[in-house]
């Protein structure tokens, strides 16, 4: 430096120091440079080992994880592979539990297969007992049978053929008496005698002789006294043809019946109709079952009821629909 | 000349008169006197006597013509020509009961031979004056009545019809109540000839409130009422299921089957009809007479009995088979099969035959476990006999076709069907074939058993056509087993072989050494 400021100017000395400023400046760059490097490096040491102790510690955690995450993994497949195993296992046997419950709900709820099983069970008991009535109803039938072909043997006539019935009747023509016979009253005599076949007198006869109990000889009643009617009046009776009787089928309460039907009719043509009923003028008709009339009485009439006086009884209305048969024979109910 | 005189001479016509008339009667009971009655002109003879003061006469003037009438139709339509039929009808409302009898009687005879005549009956008013004779006291004129009543009913419905109408029925129905047998009988069978032609016939016959007086007849001891009430009960339940409900609400199971026990084979039959007509209509019906033990007395019945007696018990089998299965199924528990097998073995005439195959058919038609039932009573080949025997009637053929086709459709059973391979023409070969080409797939030991039974030979030597079902079913019978057996088994094989032997040539080292 010494050196600079003897020699010089003063141009050169502030050349000088100019120079020795930048030279200054330089190393101070040239410093702070070399410290900023060095400050550098010593950071990026510090952070290496920094990234490097977070990194290793990274690894090892990581590794720990893994370790973790593959042991549980690895624990995770080896139950799966017992659970299978077990699974499979019991799955053979389960689907056996299965198929079997499957099969007998199909069969019950589906196919009704026990249903029919038992019905049929007891279908093959039902048949055994009909069949066992059966047969003891057929012993039972032949054991009748047998009984009364022993009745029959015992009460056998000595005529082994049965002769046809004598048409016959004993005493067909009336004796001849002074009295004007009859054509009409030839059938009804006073000896009327019954018309037995021939085969079966024998029958009687034996069967009065095995008779054990000896009978008292019957008195002969004499004529009953009378008063009588004539013979021909009773014959005229026997040989009347029977008028019909009006016996027809018909139900207990068919009169209810016929008025719950009457009442049925005037609803609907109430209903149906309605102006015509309301204008129609309906007199009172008297029904079957009514005896009671109250109508205007004749002041002259000796009773006060009118149903005792015959030809005033008006007629009555059938309440029981008409039954053809009356018509044919010529009957009705309000005959008397 | 004196009075005596006089009333002698006259005395002496009338017993002439009522000989003769009553010999008529004698004679026109022998069937070989008929013809030369006919000839002497008894009818112009027995004609005015019909109008004699003397009843007897009348009477026995009447016996002798319904007697003549009952015998052939041509004396029926000489009784009608004569003008006879009015007269008698308008003694039938006058005269006494005897008469009314005789006169019914011949109604009877002239109506029973034909509907023409039964309409001319009809024609001359008998049917107002039959009806006011079922009002009669006398049991004998009741059943008279019923019996012409009955007869006049029996030919077609419009003359049931006009029964019905004359009010007969409410009559016939108290008829029956009545204690004499012969007038039940005569009733019952009476109403069974109005029901049988229509459902509102029946359904009329029902109204009246024959039902009830019917089933308490079903346990009488005689058989001929019995017959009678039975055949009436089938006449009634073969229109409609709700007239054979009718008939069962009557409670007559089952007390009706101790009837199939019955001495009589008509009782039998009518009630083997009866159940039949029950049976056929619904499964609900069926499963009563099952649950009565119904099936097991016909199965039973069908074995004790022979001929047409147990043809309405075969249908009625067939007609409770074909509901359902179940029903099915009960027919064989019941052990109807083996009896139904027995019956086609044993009987000779075809329309039995007939019914028994069809019936075998409803019962195997419905799963295999009923065709199995079937295929182990050995039936497969009866029936198979009943389908080609030339003897068989078209029938038969055409019903045994029918159910073989049925049963073979459901049968796996294969030891049945192996012998129906060799017999069976083609039309049944090809169902045969078809169960085997579904079973022989799936089970080894069915396929071992083919081989060795030698239906694999016979499946070869079918032709068929090509593109045919029998082929195709053939196709996948052989793709069941290896080539090489196929090829053995196959016509013409050994003859292949021994070509191939002649066409072989030793090879030359063999020569040489």
């Amino acid at each position: 430096m010494s050196h600079y400021l003897s020699s010089l100017d003063d141009y050169d000395i502030i050349q000088q120091i100019y120079e020795f400023g930048l030279d200054a400046e330089k190393r101070r760059f040239i410093e702070f440079f070399m410290a900023t490097k060095l400050q550098r490096w010593w950071r990026e040491v510090r952070s290496r080992k920094r990234r490097q102790n977070t990194v290793e510690a990274a690894r090892t955690v990581g590794r720990f994880l893994a370790t973790l995450k593959a042991k549980k993994a690895m624990m995770r497949k080896i139950k799966s592979t017992v659970h299978q195993d077990q699974r499979r296992y019991f799955d053979s046997k389960i689907v056996k539990f299965q198929a079997l419950w499957r099969g007998y709900a199909s069969r019950k709820n589906v196919f009704s297969y026990y249903q029919r099983k038992s019905d049929l069970k007891n279908l093959e008991i039902i048949n055994e007992k009909t069949l066992r009535n059966l047969d003891q109803y057929k012993i039972l039938l032949k054991l009748q049978e047998a009984e009364t072909a022993m009745e029959k043997s015992k009460i056998k006539p000595e005529c082994t053929k049965v002769q046809k019935p004598n048409y016959e009747p004993v005493n067909y023509i009336t004796c001849t008496s002074t009295k004007i016979v009859d054509a009409k009253n030839l059938n009804h005599t006073k000896k009327r005698c019954k018309i037995i076949p021939t085969c079966m007198i024998n029958v009687f006869e034996e069967k009065e002789k095995k008779a054990s109990v000896q009978l008292k000889p019957v008195k002969p009643r004499g004529r009953p006294k009378g008063p009588f009617r004539s013979e021909q009046a009773v014959d005229a009776q026997k040989s009347r043809p029977s008028s019909p009787t009006l016996r027809v089928a018909t139900p207990f309460d068919l009169q209810e019946e016929s008025k719950r039907f009457e009442k049925k009719m005037k609803r609907i043509t109430r209903i149906q109709d309605p102006m015509n009923f309301t204008t129609e003028k309906t007199s009172y008709e008297r029904t079957l079952w009514g005896l009671t009339s109250y109508n205007p009485r004749d002041f002259t009439s000796s009773s006060l009821r009118e149903e005792y006086i015959d030809e005033m009884r008006p007629k009555f209305r059938s309440q029981v629909p008409n039954i053809e048969l009356f018509d044919r024979v010529g009957r009705s109910y309000d005959e008397r | 000349m004196s009075q005596r005189q006089v009333l002698l001479v006259f005395e002496q016509y009338q017993k002439a008169r009522t000989e003769f008339v009553q010999t008529v009667a004698e004679l026109s009971t022998r069937p070989q006197n008929i013809e030369t009655l006919q000839a002497t002109g008894v009818m112009q003879l027995l004609r005015p006597l019909l109008l004699d003061v003397v009843p007897t006469v009348q009477q026995t003037a009447a016996l002798a013509l319904g007697r003549l009438a009952n015998y052939n139709d041509d004396l029926a339509e000489a009784v009608v020509k004569s003008d006879i039929l009015p007269q008698l009808v308008y003694s039938l409302a006058e005269q006494n009961r005897f008469y009314k009898k005789a006169a019914a009687f011949v109604l009877r005879a002239v109506a029973k031979h034909s509907p023409q005549l039964a309409q001319t009956v009809v024609d001359c008013g008998a049917l107002d004056a039959l009806v006011i004779c079922l009002e009669e006291f006398d049991p004998g004129v009741k059943e008279a009545a019923a019996w012409a009543l009955g007869y006049i009913a029996r030919h077609n419905d419009e003359l049931a019809q006009a029964v019905v109408d004359a009010g007969a029925v409410p009559l016939l129905v108290l008829c029956i109540q009545e204690p004499e047998l012969s007038l039940k009988r005569i009733a019952a069978s009476a109403l069974s000839d109005i029901c049988k032609h229509s459902p509102e016939l029946a359904q009329t016959v029902v109204d009246a409130g024959a039902i009830a007086h019917l089933a308490q007849m079903i346990l009488n001891p005689d058989s001929k009422l019995k017959r009678q009430v039975l055949s009436a009960f089938a006449q009634i339940s073969k229109h409609s299921v709700e007239l054979a409900e009718l008939v069962v609400e009557a409670e007559i199971f089952p007390a009706v089957l101790t009837c199939l026990k019955d001495s009589h084979e008509v009782v039998i039959k009518n009630t083997a009809t009866l159940i039949r007509e029950i049976a056929k209509h619904t499964p609900e019906l069926c499963q009563l007479i099952m649950n009565a033990g119904g099936v097991a007395a016909v199965v039973d019945y069908i074995g004790d009995t022979k001929g047409n007696v147990r043809l309405p018990g075969i249908m009625m089998l067939g007609y409770v088979a074909a509901h359902s299965e179940t029903l099915a199924m009960a027919v064989i528990v019941s052990k109807g099969v083996s009896q139904l097998a027995i019956i086609l073995s044993d009987e000779q005439e075809d329309h039995i035959k007939a019914a028994t195959v069809w019936a075998l058919g409803q019962i195997g038609r419905h799963t295999p476990e009923h065709a199995k039932a079937i295929a182990v009573s050995n039936v497969l080949p009866k029936l198979l006999q009943s389908y080609i025997s030339p003897d068989s009637s078209e029938d038969l053929q055409t019903k045994s076709k029918k159910a073989l086709k049925n049963i073979l459709q459901k049968c796996v059973y294969l030891p049945a069907l192996e012998p129906l391979l060799q017999e069976a023409p083609p039309n049944i070969l090809k169902h045969v074939v078809a169960q085997y080409s579904k079973v022989l797939p799936n089970d080894p030991s069915a396929r071992r058993m083919f081989v060795t039974s030698g239906g694999l030979k016979k499946i070869q030597e079918i032709r068929s056509e090509p593109g045919s079902a029998l082929q195709e079913h053939i196709h996948e019978i052989n793709k069941c087993f290896p080539e090489e057996i196929v090829r053995y088994y196959s016509p013409g094989y050994s003859e292949a072989l021994l070509q191939r032997v002649e066409g072989f040539k030793p090879s030359t080292e063999m020569q040489t050494s």
